[in-house]
């Protein structure tokens, strides 16, 4: 019979016992101080030792074998649990370790392009819209007392474009739990620029209003916003979100490149070169010539 | 193998009984690769496994008076606790805009402390062991709840001041029923000591901040001279120069910070440690941490700096070193030798009081 050396303990002692372990059909033989003792092996278990370590059998008395010749040990029991086995694999292969890297890497990619909107749009309709307002009047007053956003210096006529405004997004987006709530602010660092806050909060700058007069060109901004809620990644399917809410009420898709090329020739009076400059509304948008060409539209030049 | 190659007594008939750390970089890095890697592709939840091979890996290679450690925890059971915590944590974020919820969450919080002290510390004691032979938590609930009030109320009525008795309180509460066998921790008054270690922590954050003073100026005059400041002004504009400064002076901020902070807890641990003694019939012995000031000064300062410059890929080096570091300079001075302890007795195991903190102690060092 072979026999393996191991170190018997009995559990509740520190003291540890040279013994030897063998093997008669379904028992485990433990041979020490001269004296046998049999365990069906169907009750002990045996741990696989982490890395270098030795590996453990528990046996049903509350004594535990540390067998240092792990590969003996193995092969005399039977070999390890599934999990055991597998968890020793992704150990020792470096090839697992490469592989499963990149799986990492992978899902990593996955789930930021993926998952999280996926997850943002499934949990968004779960936040209660009171619960979003107030995140929006907080975010507001910080902005506000950071300095960068200020009241608005606007008068009479203007306030009143705004509430028009605000009754036509409602319009625009019927289907919408918000309460569309539009804001106009100075804001002289930004530029001209309009920002969706959570809960139907949109703040328009004056700089922007100033910009484009046209009440309909002006109008796609935050339509356009208020479909891009997490990433401006998603800008794309937010211009398209547009689009089709423009077509739906008979205007036309290409407004939406009419007020952005307003806002660039503003931003970049000279535009020799297509550098942006950070900072601006463009540093992290995709190209307004592309986004001038709704669904392969081609526009009419921009009128004045 | 254990208790073989004993060490000669130290003058007073004292036997020193070492504790070891075996356990290399290099099998630490590929273990915790592996661990992250895996954590990641089932979306956390082989983080409860992680834990186990770690725990295991690290205590396995932990050993006193040539007796190795073990964990026994069963990843499972750690799973459920962590999507309990997880939950917990979600609540607290989600209700953030409820100022009202908010409240009722933090205040259940600070009421099951003690409650949850005591829930932890079963549940990790019971599943260490030393030589195979488990530890134990014997604390109850509502001790728990008398020691922690005790603490509260002291630090609260000192405005502070009074906090190693406050600590000591504490501490006392959980080493006195943290058991191994029969043998029985007792944590010796220590409030002097612990304000030295106060100090000594004072002094070493003005130390750390002269270094990371130092090291910022020398990267700081770098920048300048070689003209690299001045290419990114250009590039990107002024604006991305004074944000390049605001990320540089939060990392010089961040590592003033995490050393000083490593520096006080293990200040504090060395102090409470080297008060911890264990009595048992005719035994007595005590803990000894003989870690120099000026090794732990380096230590932190060393592995903070590692930390940001790898931007966090020396977590595995950095831990293997300080546990080595740490479990290198501790020993246990004994009357006896450990085999000669009656450790085991008839009686149920369940029912007598034995150990102390030496597990809490144990669980400071080995970085829970």
């Amino acid at each position: 019979m072979v026999t393996i050396k191991a170190l018997w303990r009995d559990g509740k002692t520190p003291q540890a016992q040279a013994a030897n372990v063998g093997r008669i059909d379904d028992e485990l033989l433990l041979l020490r101080d001269g004296r046998q003792y049999r365990y069906r092996l169907a009750d002990i278990r045996l741990e696989a030792g982490v890395a270098d370590l030795p590996d453990t059998v528990q046996l049903p008395d509350g004594g535990t074998l540390e067998v240092a010749d792990r590969i003996a040990i193995r092969r005399l029991i039977g070999g390890l649990s599934w999990g055991d086995r597998s968890g020793h694999w992704l150990q020792q292969s470096w090839r697992a370790l490469a592989g499963l890297a990149l799986l990492a890497i992978a899902a990593l990619w996955l789930g930021y392009r993926h998952l999280l909107p996926l997850a943002a749009g499934a949990l968004a309709p779960l936040v209660p819209v009171a619960v979003e307002q107030a995140l929006a009047d907080s975010t507001l007053q910080w902005l506000d007392q950071s300095g960068a956003i200020g009241p608005s210096r606007h008068g009479e006529a203007r306030r009143a474009r705004r509430a028009r405004l605000q009754q036509q997004l409602q319009v625009l987006l019927p289907d919408s739990r918000y309460r569309y709530r539009l804001l106009l602010r100075d804001a002289a660092v930004i530029g001209p620029n309009a920002f969706a806050l959570p809960g139907g909060t949109i703040v328009v700058t004056d700089q922007l209003l100033a910009l484009i007069q046209r009440n309909d060109e002006l109008l796609v901004l935050p339509v356009s916003l208020a479909n891009a809620d997490y990433s401006r990644a998603h800008e794309r399917e937010a211009d398209r979100f547009a689009y089709a809410r423009l077509r739906a009420h008979g205007l036309s898709p290409c407004l939406l490149g009419y007020s952005l090329q307003r806002i660039e020739a503003a931003t970049h009076p000279q535009t020799t070169d297509d550098e942006n400059s950070p900072g601006s509304w463009f540093a992290s948008h995709p190209d307004t010539s592309a986004r001038s060409q709704p669904d392969g539209v081609r526009c009419p030049p921009l009128p004045d | 193998m254990n208790q073989r190659d004993h060490h000669p007594a130290p003058p007073g008939g004292k036997y020193v009984l070492p504790f070891a750390f075996t356990a290399t970089t290099r099998a630490y890095y590929r273990l915790w690769l592996v661990n992250v890697v895996l954590t990641i592709v089932t979306l956390g939840i082989y983080s409860a496994w992680a834990k186990v091979r770690t725990q295991k890996y690290l205590l396995g290679h932990t050993t006193l008076d040539g007796g190795r450690f073990d964990y026994h925890g069963k990843p499972i059971a750690i799973l459920k606790g962590r999507l309990i915590m997880l939950l917990a944590l979600a609540a607290w974020t989600f209700s953030e805009s409820l100022p009202l919820l908010h409240a009722a969450i933090a205040l259940l919080a600070i009421a099951a402390a003690p409650w949850l002290g005591v829930q932890a510390l079963r549940f990790r004691l019971a599943n260490t062991s030393w030589n195979q032979m488990r530890f134990r938590f014997s604390g109850s609930s509502a001790d728990s709840y008398k020691a922690f009030a005790k603490s509260w109320a002291l630090l609260i009525l000192s405005l502070g001041l009074a906090w190693p008795w406050a600590t000591q309180i504490k501490q006392r509460f959980i080493a006195g029923h943290s058991t191994l066998g029969q043998a029985r921790l007792q944590l010796q008054p220590c409030a002097g000591a612990l304000y030295r270690a106060a100090l000594g922590s004072t002094l070493a954050a003005i130390c750390y901040l002269l270094g990371a003073g130092i090291i910022g100026g020398i990267i700081w005059q770098v920048a300048t001279l070689s003209g690299f400041a001045h290419g990114i002004a250009v590039q990107f504009g002024r604006a991305a120069l004074t944000q390049l400064d605001i990320v540089f002076f939060s990392m010089l901020a961040a590592l003033w910070t995490m050393a000083t902070l490593g520096y006080a807890r293990m200040a504090i641990s060395r102090v409470l440690i080297n008060h911890t003694t264990l009595q048992l019939a005719t035994l007595e012995a005590r803990l000894v941490w003989s870690l120099p000031t000026r090794q732990m000064l380096g230590l932190h300062f060393s592995n903070t700096l590692a930390l940001l410059l790898s931007l966090g890929l020396a977590w595995p080096w950095i831990r293997i070193r300080t546990l080595r570091l740490q479990l290198q300079s501790l020993s246990l001075l004994s009357s006896s030798d450990l085999s000669a302890l009656p450790l085991h007795t008839p009686l149920n195991r369940q029912d007598d009081a034995r150990g102390d903190e030496l597990a809490e102690l144990m669980a400071l060092d080995l970085g829970w």
